[in-house]
């Protein structure tokens, strides 16, 4: 099963109501600087800080946002995902079934 | 001194303690807070003119460095000039070369005696427990080197300024103001602490300071709007 998680190094925060990822210096080169987010995708950056699967993000996003499909969310939450790997703000895991 | 922390710096060049100027005072310590490594001085040399005094090229260096220690007392060292009116502090930041002095400079001789420059180029900001920011003086006060070392005051407006083919003024929201500003505050944060305390500040600022941007042909005009738009908040009204 793959998980997803945060790298180390980029931290969410909260400035003047707004959700802004800043990655460290030690990142430099890496990813970007900072990057801001909706709602729904602090929310979801915040499920992936325990290391979750995909299937485990859509209950998530389905419970917070009262979805009554969780496989509605599932390719919002796929894009999501796909974004910050390619901009190597998540790190993949495999971890046994 | 920056915002009345003294900050303790040991140098590689004695010369470089001179380009603090009166900011700086002999220290007869052992022990201190800043000091550049031989990396850090390489990695500046190599942005900066071939000809820099080894001296120069370590006071550039510091500045990261002073930043990164600041942050442990809610400052850092922000890009922009910083000038007084009517006992209010105003800001006017943009990347090099955009016109944050010319918009000074025509100010001042439009109207001879009205601002006075705390720092031309990289002020410390300070956010304090009553919600307000403050601006101070650093020793980087641009090639002029203009500035005041008894000069400080309250944030009361900050001017994103861009250059552009006519003169136009409007409030800035803290959404189209984020990605911007981290750029301009001097610092790479190296741990979340310090991530922590850099968006604290900017999250003051953002919340409780009035934003502008002022895309500006750099003429007098220009300079007239940005009075016009920042009278009222030197009076202490809102905007």
């Amino acid at each position: 099963m793959t998980v997803y998680k945060g790298r180390p190094g980029v931290v969410l925060t909260e400035i003047a109501g707004e959700y802004v990822l800043v990655a460290a210096k030690a990142l430099k080169g890496e990813c970007p600087y900072v990057m801001q987010l909706n709602e729904t995708s602090a929310f979801l950056w915040r499920q992936l800080g325990s290391g979750m699967s995909l299937e485990q993000l859509g209950e998530a996003v389905a419970e917070e946002y009262e979805i009554d499909d969780p496989a509605a969310a599932r390719e919002a939450i796929v894009d999501f995902i796909r974004q910050m790997v390619d901009l190597h703000y998540l790190v993949t895991e495999e971890l046994p079934s | 001194m920056y915002a009345g922390h003294a900050l303790r710096y040991s140098f590689h060049d004695v010369n470089t303690r001179w380009e603090f100027r009166s900011l700086a005072r002999r220290s007869s310590a052992e022990t201190w807070d800043i000091r550049a490594t031989k990396e850090q001085l390489e990695r500046t040399r190599a942005v900066l003119p071939e000809d820099s005094r080894d001296a120069f090229v370590e006071f550039r260096a510091l500045i990261g460095l002073t930043s990164r220690e600041l942050l442990k007392y809610d400052c850092c060292i922000f890009h922009g000039v910083s000038f007084v009116w009517k006992g209010a502090a105003f800001l006017l930041t943009a990347p090099s070369g955009v016109g944050k002095s010319t918009q000074f400079f025509n100010w001042q001789r439009l109207f001879p005696g009205e601002i006075a420059m705390i720092c031309g180029d990289m002020p410390v900001l300070e956010r304090r427990e009553d919600g307000s920011v403050w601006a101070h003086p650093s020793p980087w006060n641009g090639k002029e080197r203009l500035g005041d070392r008894r000069l400080c005051g309250p944030v009361a407006g900050i001017v994103l300024l861009e250059q552009g083919s006519e003169n136009s003024i409007s409030p800035l929201s803290p959404h189209d103001a984020i990605t911007p500003f981290f750029g301009q505050f001097l610092v790479r944060p190296e741990t979340e602490e310090e991530i922590r305390a850099l968006a604290r500040l900017m999250d003051q600022t953002l919340r409780n300071v009035p934003l502008y941007k002022l895309v500006n042909l750099g003429d007098d005009a220009s300079t007239a709007l940005l009075r016009e738009t920042l009278s009222p908040l030197a009076e202490g009204g809102s905007p």
